[in-house]
């Protein structure tokens, strides 16, 4: 008898017409069998009965209640640890990486100086060895720009990125280990004159060790820094301070401070800016 | 009574549980790759999260760090189906936050990959944005996850192991419990 008012209970699907006492009436009508009129006991016992179930159902229901509610607050509080130990974990990762500063890194930000230190007009290049653009500026505008270096108008803080990928840390690795032989200038060329595709595992570091041979860096130093990724550290800090100084993304060209548009990142509007600026 | 609005409109029909448990795989597996695509490179994340420039510095690496874990946490959860209404609340949330922070991106002229599925952060000058696609894209999850709050009662999930047989069915008891802790977060 219990479990058949149970389950009537059970199968009002809305909880509203549960407790209203009309799901006794399906009770009443099975239990009232057998040809008789319903008394007035039997009809007060079923809602007796009703109520029973009524009441044991509201109690389900709070104790599902409280179920959900602890459930839901454990699943926040899950949430919330996950993304705790996110934090400790990639924050551990991070700080491995000591950062050792090339001879040369006396720039903005640590950015790598080349040229005369009398010259008028300080540069910013913002690069990435990868990136496809930085390596058509350096096709069409270079030479411009190594004139203007050899003549004494312009020297220029290299900051070198590495957001395009592993490829281009090696890379800025790299260049940070010759800047420290004074010969960033010379890879610079190199790297680029052999740019790879992006993103595809170019820049390994035997490449970046013949490279370094060509642009005249035969040094175990060079080796050794290649290898270990010394200056790794180093090409992650100029990143991100790359990135906090506003930098949003390759080539970005400052002329004493000025920003240059795409259109000037040609020989003419480049030597235009310069001029400009002296 | 038996159209196809009541269908899906009532929790207690198969097609609205069909649908639920649809929706709730989905989200789950979208947010599994979103965050482990993210989670093994937080120097990515640190960029991406900087690159929208909306964050104070001392925000954006605690948010970087932590965002691909809670995606990862989430999606286990809601393909395990546990709690399902708060963690589809939670979802939506998040989808509402980064649609916000695309939409004030693209608005403020900033040339940036969302980094939703990648490690995203700034575009060199002749990437192409898209804005557009990521907006959409999210705007469907976030309607998803909505979905998914509204009717959280799917096959296939933890929640309805832990129901009782033959009652597990009481979305006014859900939605009190589930509502009243998804204003706690």
């Amino acid at each position: 008898m219990a479990s058949k008012t149970k389950s009537g209970a059970g199968n009002g699907a809305g909880r509203g017409n549960g407790t209203g006492g009309r799901a006794g009436s399906g009770g009443s009508g099975a239990t009232g069998g057998g040809g008789r009129p319903p008394e007035r006991r039997t009809s007060s016992a079923d809602e007796r009965r009703a109520r029973a179930a009524a009441a044991r159902a509201t109690a389900a229901a709070q104790e599902r209640r409280r179920r959900n509610l602890v459930i839901a607050g454990v699943v926040v509080v899950v949430l919330v640890i996950a993304g705790v130990i996110g934090f400790v974990v990639q924050n551990s990762r991070e700080d491995s990486t000591p950062v050792v500063l090339p001879a040369t890194a006396t720039g903005t930000d640590h950015g790598i100086v080349v040229g005369k230190a009398s010259a008028p007009v300080t540069v910013d290049m913002y690069e990435d060895f990868q990136c496809p653009i930085c390596g058509e500026l350096e096709k069409t505008t270079g030479p411009t720009i190594n004139t203007l270096l050899d003549q004494g108008k312009i020297k220029i803080t290299y900051h070198m990125m590495i957001f395009l990928g592993p490829e281009s840390k090696r890379a800025a690795n790299a260049a940070a280990a010759a800047a420290n032989e004074g010969r960033f200038r010379e890879l610079h060329s190199v790297l680029y004159a052999n740019q790879p595709e992006e993103k595809t595992g170019g820049y390994t570091n035997a490449q970046l060790i013949t490279f370094g041979a060509k642009a005249g860096l035969t040094s175990q130093a060079y080796k050794d820094a290649v290898n270990n990724g010394t200056y790794d550290g180093y090409a992650t800090k100029v990143d991100s301070d790359a990135s906090k100084a506003g930098v949003t993304g390759t080539p970005t060209v400052f002329v004493d401070g000025r920003q240059l548009s795409q259109d000037q990142l040609t020989p003419a509007g480049f030597t235009a800016a310069v001029n400009a600026a002296s | 009574m038996n159209t196809i609005a009541h269908r899906l409109s009532t929790p207690t029909q198969p097609t609205s549980r069909v649908v639920s448990t649809v929706l709730r795989l989905v989200l789950g597996a979208v947010w599994l790759a979103a965050g482990l695509l993210k989670v093994n490179d937080p120097d990515g994340m640190l960029r991406s999260a900087r690159a929208f420039r909306i964050l104070p510095e001392a925000l954006v690496q605690p948010v970087a760090y932590a965002v691909p874990f809670l995606e990862i946490a989430l999606g286990l959860l809601l393909i395990v189906g546990l709690a399902v209404r708060v963690t589809a609340i939670v979802s939506a949330l998040m989808f509402a936050t980064y649609i916000a922070a695309i939409a004030s991106a693209a608005a403020r002229g900033l040339r940036i990959d969302c980094g939703c599925f990648s490690s995203g952060g700034d575009l060199t000058a002749d990437a192409p944005t898209h804005y557009t696609s990521e907006l959409i894209r999210d705007s469907l999850l976030l309607a998803a996850a909505a979905l998914l709050a509204w009717r959280p009662a799917g096959y296939l999930s933890a929640d309805r192991l832990l129901d009782r047989p033959g009652d597990h069915e009481s979305p006014a008891d859900d939605r009190f419990g589930s509502d009243t802790d998804g204003l706690e977060d």
